[in-house]
């Protein structure tokens, strides 16, 4: 399939785990920066569905009362595009995994300081601003 | 003034580590316009002393700066005003005064004078403006140690009643120097009033040096228990090394000052901080009136080190322990590098390598394309 050529010849760390015809699964690492956690991400494709993107380890975490992090779904996956922004003729390897990427980064940076400076949608959703307002941003 | 971009992307932890690093000692630092303030306080002093009815004006007075603000390692203070601090030398046999003739008379003569009136209070060795909200300014008034030569001085000390030597001219050469990498070691003469540098102008040991005095501030509670800058800066100046890297110029240094002590800690001797200009100065001398303070030091030192050698070798999870030794400074550095990170991904600037670390264009397996991260609402 093409979409697993692409994902484990961009990505080494990748490697698949299930491959089911219309359903596909990978597993690998990704670490958006060298003092980054090793992050453990999945990634299920299912046709005609949107590629589902769970963090394995370490666990994502949050602030004090907060269920979730921002741009994510209720059952804990990323959320890193809208509706329109993917469909089955674009490539994982050079969509959802670099955005999954740029997701991990902001969310570090999120869980050092309160804030969240990916933008995205909802942007009035309390775990965007886990103070009320924004912390430690520069003038 | 040049500016250095800001790098975004890392190859390496201790690369990464070293730009985080650089962006708190930014912070940290006085802010040009403090700066310029400074120097235009200490211009007009400087005429006061040298006109007509200045005790001082047929004693060639030289004011220059000292401390912090001659090193290029100035630190903000947690609280209250910087602490400015220059020397005024003059040029006349010391013996022939009482040792603190020279602090009495500078005393009395800027008393005299109707704007520094409110302002002024004598201290053990100086003589001090404040300039409220702003800083203090210490006048250090000094004779030109006539039998030690060189840039040599003698200092009052109203405690011992008694003129103290010293040599801020030679320690500011010598730190110089100690500055320059291992690529670079040339000879310079130290200048009046030196120009701010910049930050990414500044050589890793006065990185190093600012951020020690960042941890004394936080990890100190009780002032008297603190080591005092030129301490830091000495001990920072004897076990430097070289390195091109602040974060590994923090580890060399921290190590020497450890097995320094452990090494006086078997002869139950504390260790010597001389200033290498002028031996007879030992500015460890407070610690022998007051050992409680040396024992705060020696444990907050081992602790910073070990703490420092867990930041080097972690990852994300250190950020924190680099936000309780150095505080609020940390967190803007990781604020401003996410927004600097937003505004290339807004210009297509962005890549991700085979690892998944965000990368430029060049080194990238994959262009990150413009989205928008979304969720429930």
């Amino acid at each position: 399939m093409q979409q697993d050529q692409f994902v484990r010849s961009r990505f080494p760390h990748f490697r698949r785990t299930t491959n089911r015809g219309d359903r596909i699964k990978w597993r690998g690492t990704l670490q958006p920066s060298p003092r980054s956690d090793l992050y453990e991400v999945e990634i299920v494709y299912e046709i005609p569905c949107r590629p589902h993107i769970q963090v394995v380890t370490p666990r994502l975490t949050t602030w004090g009362d907060l269920k979730r992090q921002p741009h994510t779904f209720r059952d804990g996956s990323l959320c890193v595009h809208q509706a329109h922004e993917w469909h089955g003729n674009k490539l994982i390897a050079e969509t959802i995994i670099p955005w999954t990427c740029l997701w991990l980064a902001f969310y570090e940076t999120w869980l050092e300081t309160g804030c969240w400076l990916g933008e995205g949608t909802h942007p009035d959703l309390p775990e965007h601003s886990p103070f009320g307002e924004i912390v430690g941003a520069a003038a | 003034m040049a500016t250095a971009e800001k790098p975004i992307w890392f190859q390496s932890s201790r690369e990464q580590l070293d730009a985080l690093l650089l962006e708190v000692c930014d912070g940290l630092q006085l802010r040009p316009s403090r700066h310029e303030l400074a120097v235009e306080r200490y211009g007009t002093v400087n005429e006061i002393l040298e006109k007509a009815g200045s005790p001082f004006r047929f004693l060639r007075p030289r004011i220059f700066p000292q401390g912090s603000m001659a090193l290029g390692t100035t630190c903000k203070p947690v609280e209250g005003p910087h602490d400015l601090d220059f020397v005024l030398q003059i040029d006349a046999p010391h013996w022939r005064w009482h040792p603190l003739a020279g602090l009495s008379a500078l005393y009395e003569f800027l008393s005299s004078n109707e704007t520094y009136r409110k302002m002024i209070s004598l201290k053990n060795r100086v003589v001090r403006l404040t300039y409220a909200d702003e800083f203090y300014m210490d006048i250090l008034p000094a004779y030109t140690d006539l039998s030690s030569g060189g840039t040599c001085i003698l200092v009052p000390d109203r405690a011992r009643v008694s003129l103290c030597p010293s040599n801020p001219e030679g320690f500011i050469l010598w730190f110089r120097n100690r500055c320059l990498t291992r690529t670079r070691r040339v000879m310079e003469k130290a200048k009046p009033v030196p120009a701010q540098e910049a930050v990414h102008e500044k050589e890793p040991l006065q990185l190093a040096v600012q951020l020690l005095k960042r941890w004394r501030d936080l990890a100190f509670a009780e002032e008297c228990l603190a080591p005092i800058s030129v301490v830091l800066t000495t001990l920072a100046g004897m076990y430097y090394a070289g390195e091109e890297s602040v974060s590994e110029a923090m580890t060399t240094i921290l190590s020497g000052i450890v097995n320094a002590i452990a090494l006086e800690d078997l002869q139950g001797k504390r260790i010597v901080v001389r200033n290498p200009s002028n031996l007879l100065e030992d500015f460890g001398e407070r610690w022998d009136a007051n050992p409680q303070a040396y024992n705060a030091f020696k444990a907050g030192i081992r602790r910073l080190q070990k703490e420092w050698t867990v930041i080097v070798a972690g990852g994300r999870e250190t950020d924190k322990e680099l936000e309780r030794l150095f505080g609020e400074y940390v967190r803007t550095a990781l604020v401003k590098r996410a927004q600097r990170l937003q505004e290339a991904r807004k210009a297509g600037a962005l890549a991700v390598g085979s690892t998944g670390a965000i990368t430029g264009l060049a080194s990238g397996v994959a262009r990150i394309r413009p989205n928008v991260f979304h969720g429930d609402a």
